[in-house]
């Protein structure tokens, strides 16, 4: 079966879109876009890469290599003394192995991280590009879903979400094959809801709870729920927790660390006055995380 | 999308969309090269072939057509070296240490200051490899590895000297820097490659790009190893050239042996990678038609750059003379004093003038943003970064053996291949400018919502802001006096939505805001919309009318 693709030209709009997707239940495959769009991995689902712990063991096989290589050579396998220098001991010599050290460290750790960057993207040279339309490394990013994953839905429903979403062109193809355009005015009316709106409607800001006393939430969160609209427990209480996690990736990349999961838990705790309790809860969980 | 302080000036000028800005970085590759680029290309390639006939004549004939003597055997070649790999250092520096500060206008130049930094590591790398005379022979250093292990004994390099020190530092700093600007480069190809019509541009192009795709995971990755290359290669620029410094301060030689070679070097370098790349870059904004994207505020930071180094360079010289005189040691005090007055005077006095004293006048603003001063001074710090090298080496192998008081007079043949290497790093620089993406498309695209100049004067709205009004309850703010659709674009920005919330606001905010967004919104008085909007809110609107009659625009009279 082809997977269908809606382009979209911006990526703040394919991100909604994304979000969108997601919460009517559709499962996004991936999107394809001319630069990174921060937090869209977290909300189609897509785990952060493990490289850095690659480039870190990569790193320390170069250090131990890098070491036991010259004290293999200046001590044992040629012993000789220049400069009065103490080779004969791996402790007493090492000062002057630092510097080569340290070097094959970082070459063993970058080129070790570079080399597996380029096989798990399948980069090579003359390895064949996947993107579905030329126009996704200029100034179109494309969301893909795939019709296997997405067996409750017909195709005129994924049709009408990349419509509803703001995609200005649709279309199915296989890779390596031409697309097939699907004609944005023949479809039916379907039953896919897209989740209303990223942001509450803003409400009477005079009435504000202390936010910050959900575990997690500090002044600057605090400010961003405000400006999102969410001004009291209540509110943060009834709020989707993906909904917070769209405010916070769009207000950049120091706050994507932060995950609200358990913020709309303990905020009804709060509401309802449960002092008690919510303290309780936030001594067991670290950083208001589940 | 992240959003940047409103006083801070945009780096990106003239309106940019995201296909602006492909269009604009890939247009160098598919047009043709105007007049200017192949004067200057003629130029450097007919300097480069002298270059390499030179380098041909040394190998062939052997050192001795160098001007060194029997006192004087590490003259010339090495203060090439040494200011080939300074240059080298700004590259790396923009590309990972101002990533980790996050610093945005490094974007712009980041590529091209990488491409730089690879064509002068290799042209340090030359210099030794000429310097070992019979470079036929060069496997023999790496003996050991090979196959003629057992013909010499086991024989291996001293791990304990700076020099190899030194061949480790370089190579891997060498080979770190490719591959982070190789990695930076394959999304940007990418583009090129879906943009290339022509059969062969289109073949060469995809495997330069090795298939990049550009999902969500590849783009992670790529965030990651970006992340992570540049915590590794921000040491490493370091290492480099304190490493460089000790080939000199390890030695027991009186004006080589300070322990304040390291960051003195580094400053140093740095120093002369900025004028560098400064020169490049105020030559490629004028030739490549990049001046929406390298701005005169990216010359001042990067002249920022140069007068702070330069005058670390300054204090460094300064100390060193302090030292000679207050450390008391005849031949300390006489190595310095021997720079100064000895036969070498001449280069003492263009060190000291062309990088302490010239680049000083860029405390002033006015300097600091004139573009002509940046060409000059970027030129003259680089004259005088060579001349430092060529002075701390020459002054001291006249050292305080009467036998080695002897000149250096370099022949045509080191002229010839100094120059030539200038010609030839030239030469493939501006190979480079034509047929790569000079600036980081990809990069670039990252900082135009919070850097464009449109997004930033709100000549362009964010489509998600703009589709905001679309909410719930949000009144339609253009029916007060004074707004119009784009300042009710910037309020709703600011979080304004109803009249309820503007009329609570203190005005001053409002001005604020709209100050910041250039001279246009200037004008623009916001002192009655709060109490306007307190009538609309309470549905006044008679009143309202009746009110906005009096005003002029919104101002009260």
């Amino acid at each position: 079966m082809k997977k269908i693709y809606g382009l979209y030209n911006d990526d703040e709009v394919v991100s909604l879109a994304a979000k969108q997707a997601v919460d009517s239940g559709l499962k996004v495959s991936d999107v394809y876009s001319p630069f990174p769009i921060h937090g869209i991995e977290k909300i189609v689902g897509i785990a952060w890469t493990r490289l850095a712990i690659c480039a870190f063991i990569f790193g320390l096989s170069g250090l131990i290599i890098g070491i036991s290589f010259m004290w293999w050579v200046m001590g044992i396998d040629w012993p000789m003394i220049i400069g009065g220098k103490p080779n004969f001991s791996l402790i007493e010599g090492l000062p002057a192995y630092i510097p080569i050290a340290f070097e094959f460290t970082v070459l063993c750790a970058a080129h070790g991280m570079a080399i597996t960057y380029f096989i798990r993207n399948w980069t090579f040279p003359g390895a064949v590009a996947r993107n579905p339309d030329p126009r996704t490394t200029d100034d179109c990013f494309a969301m893909e879903i795939d019709p296997i994953y997405n067996q409750n839905f017909t195709k005129n429903q994924i049709i009408d979400l990349f419509k509803t979403t703001g995609a200005f062109e649709i279309f199915e193809k296989n890779l390596g094959e031409e697309p097939t355009h699907l004609n944005l005015n023949n479809f039916s009316s379907s039953n896919v809801q897209p989740a209303n709106v990223i942001i509450p409607a803003i409400t009477e800001p005079t009435v504000k709870d202390a936010l910050v006393k959900i575990e997690g939430i500090g002044p600057k969160i605090q400010e961003l729920l405000y400006g999102a609209g969410i001004f009291t427990f209540k509110q943060l209480s009834e709020s989707k927790s993906s909904d917070i996690l769209v405010i916070l990736t769009a207000a950049g990349p120091r706050y994507r660390v932060h995950d609200p999961a358990s913020w709309p838990q303990q905020a009804a705790l709060a509401f309802e006055n449960k002092w008690d309790e919510l303290n309780k809860w936030q001594d067991e969980h670290k950083g208001g995380k589940l | 999308m992240h959003k940047e302080s409103d006083i801070r000036q945009p780096l990106i000028f003239g309106d940019k969309s995201y296909k602006q800005i492909t269009d604009d970085v890939v247009k160098p590759v598919f047009g043709k090269a105007n007049k200017y680029w192949w004067i200057v290309f003629s130029l450097s390639a007919i300097i480069a072939v002298w270059g390499v006939g030179c380098i041909a004549y040394t190998i062939g004939t052997g050192i001795g057509v160098w001007g060194l003597n029997s006192t004087v055997g590490w003259a010339w070649d090495i203060t090439n070296f040494v200011w080939w790999v300074g240059i080298g250092h700004a590259g790396t520096l923009i590309s990972a240490v101002l990533l980790l500060f996050r610093q945005k206008w490094r974007m712009a130049i980041n590529r091209s200051a990488e491409a730089m930094t690879i064509f002068a590591v290799m042209m340090a790398g030359l210099f030794p490899l000429m310097h070992m005379g019979r470079i036929w022979n060069a496997h023999w250093i790496m003996m050991p590895f090979g196959i003629f292990k057992n013909q010499f004994g086991t024989l291996w390099v001293n791990f304990n000297s700076p020099l190899l020190w030194d061949v480790f530092a370089i190579s891997t700093y060498f080979s770190v820097s490719l591959v982070f600007w190789y990695i930076g480069l394959i999304p940007d190809f990418a583009t090129i490659r879906d943009r290339a019509v022509k059969p062969l541009q289109k073949k060469i192009y995809s495997i330069l790009s090795w298939g990049w795709t550009g999902n969500i995971k590849a783009w992670v990755r790529f965030e990651e190893i970006s992340l992570v290359l540049a915590g590794l290669a921000t040491p490493l620029v370091f290492s480099v050239h304190s490493i460089v410094s000790m080939d000199f301060a390890t030695s027991v030689i009186p004006g080589w042996h300070t322990t304040i070679f390291p960051p003195y070097f580094v400053a140093g370098a740095v120093f002369s990678g900025f004028a560098m790349v400064q020169t490049l870059m105020l030559t490629a904004r004028k030739v490549l038609n990049l001046e929406d994207y390298i701005t005169v505020k990216h010359h001042e930071y990067m002249n920022i750059v140069i007068v702070i180094t330069g005058s670390m360079v300054g204090v460094a010289y300064l100390s060193e003379l302090f030292i000679a005189w207050y450390s008391g040691v005849e031949y300390e005090t006489y190595a310095f004093l021997n720079r100064a007055r000895g036969p070498y005077w001449w280069a003492y006095l263009f060190m000291m003038s062309c990088n302490v004293i010239s680049p000083l006048i860029f405390f002033i603003k006015k300097a600091r943003r004139s573009l002509i001063i940046s060409f000059i001074i970027s030129i003259v710090v680089n004259i005088g970064m060579w001349f430092e090298r060529f002075v701390i080496i020459m002054s001291t192998a006249r050292d305080y053996l009467p036998s080695n008081w002897d000149m250096f007079h370099p022949t045509f043949v080191d002229i010839g291949i100094f120059i030539g290497t200038i010609g030839i790093f030239f030469t493939l620089f501006l190979l480079y400018a034509r047929t790569f993406p000079v600036l980081a498309l990809n990069e670039l695209k990252t900082i135009l919502k919070s850097s464009g100049n449109n997004y930033k004067n709100g000549t362009v709205i964010n489509p998600l802001i703009a589709s905001k009004p679309a909410y719930a309850n949000s009144d339609d703010l253009t029916k007060i006096e004074g707004i119009g659709p784009v300042i009710s674009g910037l309020l709703n920005e600011m979080g304004i939505y109803t009249f309820k919330q503007l009329s609570l606001i203190d005005p001053i905010n409002i001005k604020l805001k709209l100050d910041s967004q250039g001279s246009r919104f200037r004008t623009h008085e916001p002192k009655t919309w709060p109490n306007q909007a307190k009538m609309a809110n309470e549905q006044r609107w008679d009143e309202l009318k009746k009110w906005q009659d009096e005003l002029n625009g919104g101002k009260a009279n």
